[in-house]
């Protein structure tokens, strides 16, 4: 019970101190909004919050699993293969190097306002960190593993199918918790550069207008978007991969 | 029941680098079928590496492995291996592990298989766990499935690297007692690589004493106890005396080492 009432209880209070400040020193709203005005706010534009956190959602979970399908075959090459390893390797550390706020305008001046700028921006920011897992999943096999299904006669793809990519799942999970988090930021960054809709433009409109309240209830949606979207992660982990928790609370 | 052959074996690591080790030197020994043969020696002796050999795992830089009188590669279900940890896959339930070996070989044979798995499993006690993850078992329920999955295709042979080294000592001669039965009942070659004295007495017809440095076989000692062995034959004067004779080959060639390395 404690580790739930502890933590509310002090975000009570947080609120309630940041409340009476405003309040008390009469900060205007444009500065810093109470609480209370970014409740007030989030209730008025209600109607339209759905659209805005469909539009962001949509983004995360096409450029995530976008990411998915091609980070985790890409990290299996990489950490197999020793020519493909040292071909494309440097090449995506650059890519991963590039800050991705830097390089999203250009994206879109190549791939339009669309979907497409949005995933690409998305992929690249997310692709990096579950790749790197995989690779590091696939190569952290134990000898002896492989040892088995070498001495059961399997072949190259048997042992990859039977020993290493399961060895690796555990990995496989941390990295998708860290690239589904940034895949929010990811769809964010796409919002603010081009897009009429989603939380991340909800954002920058109001910010243009002065509403700071506005833009804090949307910042409070992405957080807890965020949050969901890791926990689901990691229920597909419980539920379809029920010991691969075991083993990675053992690391 | 198959034999195995070896015939001058000589392993050396790292042939083209400085640190060339030569784990096995010269090593010839034949085991023949239905025969419990233990590999008894110091740690660094090479026992380990010479059954990798004879299981497929280690190519021998000199000299062949034939097994069942066959020249070239045997079928990988001539052999079972049973590892030093169970090395069981985490994520397969028990049955599933001990199936592995089948599953390698064809993915339509696994339900074929199913209840012989099971039998084993059975054999070794593990019913009430089959759909268990290894991770819920004690270190000799996990040793048990291993054993079971050695035996799962029916090989010949049962290789096994130090089994019971990591278990506790009432654990470990409770196995033994089942590993005996075992080999008892299937008349299967086993070849069991170990480093305690009595644990090789107890199990074994035939022990090969290895020595290390250059890892080589000192001596191999008939042990005639008959089935079923009971541990009071440890007390017996033939075993008081093997075990004499290899603590002999063993400490004289340590002592040995030691002294002369003192020369220096």
């Amino acid at each position: 019970m404690r580790p739930i009432v502890l933590p509310v209880l002090s975000l009570a209070a947080l609120l309630l101190i940041w409340e009476s400040l405003v309040w008390l020193f009469e900060v205007p709203s444009y500065l810093l909004p109470a609480p209370s005005s970014v409740w007030a706010s989030g209730l008025q534009i209600l109607s339209a919050v759905p659209v805005h956190v469909w539009a962001t959602l949509y983004t995360v979970l096409a450029g995530f699993l976008v990411s998915v399908i091609i980070a985790i075959p890409l990290g299996v090459l990489i950490s197999l293969n020793r020519v493909a390893s040292e071909a494309i390797y440097p090449l995506l550390v650059f890519a991963n190097a590039i800050p991705v706020i830097a390089i999203a305008p250009i994206i879109v001046v190549m791939l339009g306002t669309g979907i497409e700028s949005r995933l690409v921006i998305n992929f690249l920011v997310c692709f990096f960190p579950i790749m790197v897992a995989t690779a590091t999943g696939i190569l952290d096999t134990p000898k002896a593993y492989l040892d088995l299904s070498r001495s059961t006669g399997a072949g190259f793809m048997t042992s990859l199918v039977t020993i290493r990519m399961p060895h690796a799942v555990p990995f496989i999970f941390s990295g998708l918790k860290i690239g589904i988090t940034l895949s929010v930021i990811g769809a964010v960054v796409g919002e603010f550069i081009t897009s009429n809709r989603g939380l991340g433009y909800l954002i920058v409109s109001s910010t243009t207008n002065f509403d700071l309240a506005r833009a804090m209830f949307a910042v409070v949606v992405l957080a807890i978007m965020s949050v969901v979207l890791f926990q689901g992660v990691q229920i597909i982990q419980k539920f379809w991969f029920p010991w691969s928790i075991k083993a990675q609370d053992m690391k | 029941m198959k034999d195995v052959q070896i015939e001058s074996v000589s392993k050396v690591f790292g042939a083209d680098g400085d640190n060339v080790f030569t784990a096995l030197k010269d090593v010839s020994l034949a085991i023949d079928g239905g025969e419990f043969l233990s590999l008894l020696g110091p740690s660094g002796c090479g026992k380990s590496t010479l059954l990798r050999c004879i299981a497929g795992l280690e190519k021998p830089t000199q000299g062949m492995v034939t097994i069942g009188g066959g020249a070239g590669k045997p079928g990988f279900d001539t052999i079972g291996l049973v590892f030093q940890s169970s090395n069981l896959l985490p994520w397969l339930s028990v049955l599933d592990n001990v199936l592995y070996p089948v599953r390698v070989k064809s993915r339509s044979l696994v339900r074929q298989y199913r209840d012989r798995a099971m039998e084993l499993i059975d054999q070794v006690g593990l019913t009430h766990v089959a759909n268990q993850l290894p991770d819920s078992l004690s270190g000799g329920m996990q040793q048990r499935a291993g054993i079971a999955r050695g035996l799962v295709m029916d090989p010949d042979i049962l290789l096994m690297d130090e089994p019971f080294s990591a278990l506790d000592a009432m654990t470990r001669e409770e196995l033994q007692f089942e590993l005996v039965r075992l080999h008892h009942e299937t008349g299967k070659t086993f070849v069991f690589v170990t480093h305690s004295i009595p644990e090789a007495i107890f199990l074994s017809s035939k022990i090969a004493v290895m020595e290390s440095f250059p890892g080589r076989i000192s001596q191999i000692l008939d042990v005639e106890f008959p089935h079923p062995r009971g541990l009071e034959i440890l007390n017996s004067d033939r075993a008081i005396e093997i075990d004499g004779a290899i603590r002999a080959s063993i400490y004289s060639r340590s002592s040995q080492h030691n002294s002369s390395s003192k020369d220096i």
